[in-house]
């Protein structure tokens, strides 16, 4: 007869599911005055300016600078003005007085430190704590493509990126027109240009995108990723050690190529 | 107003409270008035290079806790009657720090002096954090080898994302690095990171490059800051430094090896 502990601690295998921590990022929508009309539209107008990055995507709705939400009604309403506007409720963050009111939705309350939001318009360097959760607000649209053809705008950051610093371009290419240091993280879902010396870890594609390309002017990087292929250099090769260098997947392997400039 | 120069490095041991007292005394004899605070709270040795330890009655947290007045906590140095030393406190430890409170010492400091000299303690956790959030120009103190250049490559992230100016949108902290226990012969052989190195990984222009010399720890255990031994080349090249801080143009000195003598070639030494 097996003993408690073994039963524990035996590895659940063929078994039908396994219970995984996991963290994810996810935006959080702050809603600061209660006009549901206004925020209709505006949120509207907000999706339609990044499709691509907000179509379809989950938030959660903090209520926090909101008093008056005792009402089931008025919540309910907000809800579903904002899945009309394109985004998915998926939670509503913890505050005191909004527990009957999120039950009666079905929806779960989650803990958010708001102290760890960042408005996600303003997406410059950022120190070491790595963002647990972004916040859209409707002041801060970020600026809108002259024609909507899905087309999101670089993040274009002078260097120097110094160790310690992460950077990361949502749904868009980064580009940095000093030097990334040794220990700094610069990361974008589209293409990482750098027009400095890149010393540090560099990852494109990060939301998997195969296609998504790294470049830089002068090669000391210590890990390069693309959509998750990555590579550590321990020291680089005498080929591309302080060249111009393009960094692509070719069928799955990472490849490292001198610029010919 | 006076202007805030905070002295850091990330990385300990590098020579920041040397650098504080040689900086502080060169200020003040060329005249302006100067005061250096001690942010080590819990660890304070910037008393002891200054050589007042013996005349420390108040300190930093007591002028934060309001124990006693900024005017009562400041040593007059016995050199230099414009020259200010506020001791940190050896008995609380760095949590005594608020950012109101040290926003209070800073202000009523500029109002008063010329210079203030912030002696940052190592890490950059809160006493180093305040230190420099309300700087002006930044000395980035750093030894010509690779761990000491990343940390301080760290601080100068975080002083231009975290200072009080970054956050107001100001123009950045100026920044200025400071290359101590250099020693040219060790970078003619390749052991030791050049002058040139340094400032191309960290970006930032050397404002001045102490040597490496005996003098250094025998002031520091004497309590009269090397820039007072004009004998010392440690001495004249912190002079150097205070001159080029002050926005003169001085050529760098001791950062050639040092040509022997017929007779020491002959004989060794």
């Amino acid at each position: 007869m097996a003993r408690r502990g073994d039963l524990a601690t035996k590895a659940r295998d063929g078994a039908v599911f396994e219970l995984r921590s996991g963290q994810f990022s996810l935006m959080v929508l702050a809603i600061r005055h209660l006009d549901l009309l206004q925020l209709q539209t505006e949120l509207s107008d907000h999706v339609a300016s990044a499709p691509a990055l907000l179509q379809g995507a989950p938030v959660v709705l903090d209520l926090n600078p909101l008093s008056q939400l005792a009402d089931h009604g008025l919540l309910k309403d907000l809800v579903s003005r904002v899945h009309q506007a394109g985004l998915r409720v998926i939670a509503l963050a913890a505050n005191p007085g909004v527990e009957a009111a999120a039950a009666a939705l079905g929806l779960p309350l989650l803990g958010l430190d708001r102290k760890r939001t960042r408005v996600i318009a303003d997406e410059a360097a950022v120190e070491a704590t790595a963002p647990t959760a972004v916040e859209i607000e409707p002041e801060a649209v970020a600026p809108r493509p002259v024609e909507n053809v899905g087309l999101q705008p670089p993040l274009v950051l002078p260097g120097p990126i110094r160790g310690g610093q992460q950077v990361y371009a949502r749904g868009r290419d980064l580009i940095i027109t000093g030097t990334v240091s040794a220990g700094a993280e610069v990361a974008a879902d589209g293409c990482v240009h750098v027009y400095g010396r890149l010393s540090g870890k560099a990852m494109a594609g990060a939301s998997g995108d195969l296609r998504a390309r790294v470049y830089c002017m002068s090669f000391a990087a210590e890990v390069v990723s693309i959509a998750g292929n990555f590579k550590v250099f321990e020291s680089a090769g005498r080929d591309i050690a302080g060249k111009a260098v393009e960094i692509f997947l070719d069928d799955g392997r990472l490849e490292i190529r001198p610029l010919k400039i | 107003m006076g202007e805030i120069i905070v002295v850091t490095s990330g990385k300990g041991g590098v020579g920041k409270t040397t650098t504080s007292a040689s900086l502080a005394c060169g200020f003040a004899k060329r005249g302006k008035k100067t005061a250096v605070v001690d942010f080590d709270i819990g660890l304070r040795n910037l008393d002891l290079i200054m050589g007042c330890e013996r005349r420390v009655v108040y300190d930093f947290v007591n002028v934060i806790h309001g124990d006693c007045t900024l005017k009562q906590a400041l040593i007059k140095d016995k050199r230099f009657d414009n020259l200010s030393v506020l001791a940190a406190s050896q008995t609380k430890d760095k949590d005594a720090l608020t950012q109101e409170g040290v926003a209070k010492v800073i202000d009523d400091l500029k109002a008063e002096f010329d210079i203030v000299i912030c002696d940052s303690p190592a890490g950059i956790e809160r006493g180093a954090f305040y230190a420099m959030y309300f700087a002006d120009r930044a000395v980035v103190v750093v030894n010509p080898e690779v761990s000491s250049v990343r940390d301080s490559d760290r601080v100068l992230g975080i002083m231009s994302s975290k200072s009080r100016r970054a956050e107001q949108g100001q123009t950045p902290i100026k920044e200025h690095l400071l290359l101590t226990r250099y020693s040219p012969d060790r970078v003619e052989k390749g052991d030791m990171m050049s002058i040139a190195d340094v400032e191309e990984i960290l970006g930032v222009k050397v404002i001045g490059v102490i040597p490496e010399a005996p003098e250094v720890l025998s002031a520091s255990n004497s309590g009269v800051p090397v820039i007072l031994d004009e004998q010392a080349d440690a001495g004249q090249a912190y002079v150097d430094a205070v001159a080029r801080l002050l926005g003169e143009d001085r050529p760098m000195r001791f950062t050639e090896p040092k040509r022997k003598g017929f007779f020491q070639r002959m004989f060794g030494g």
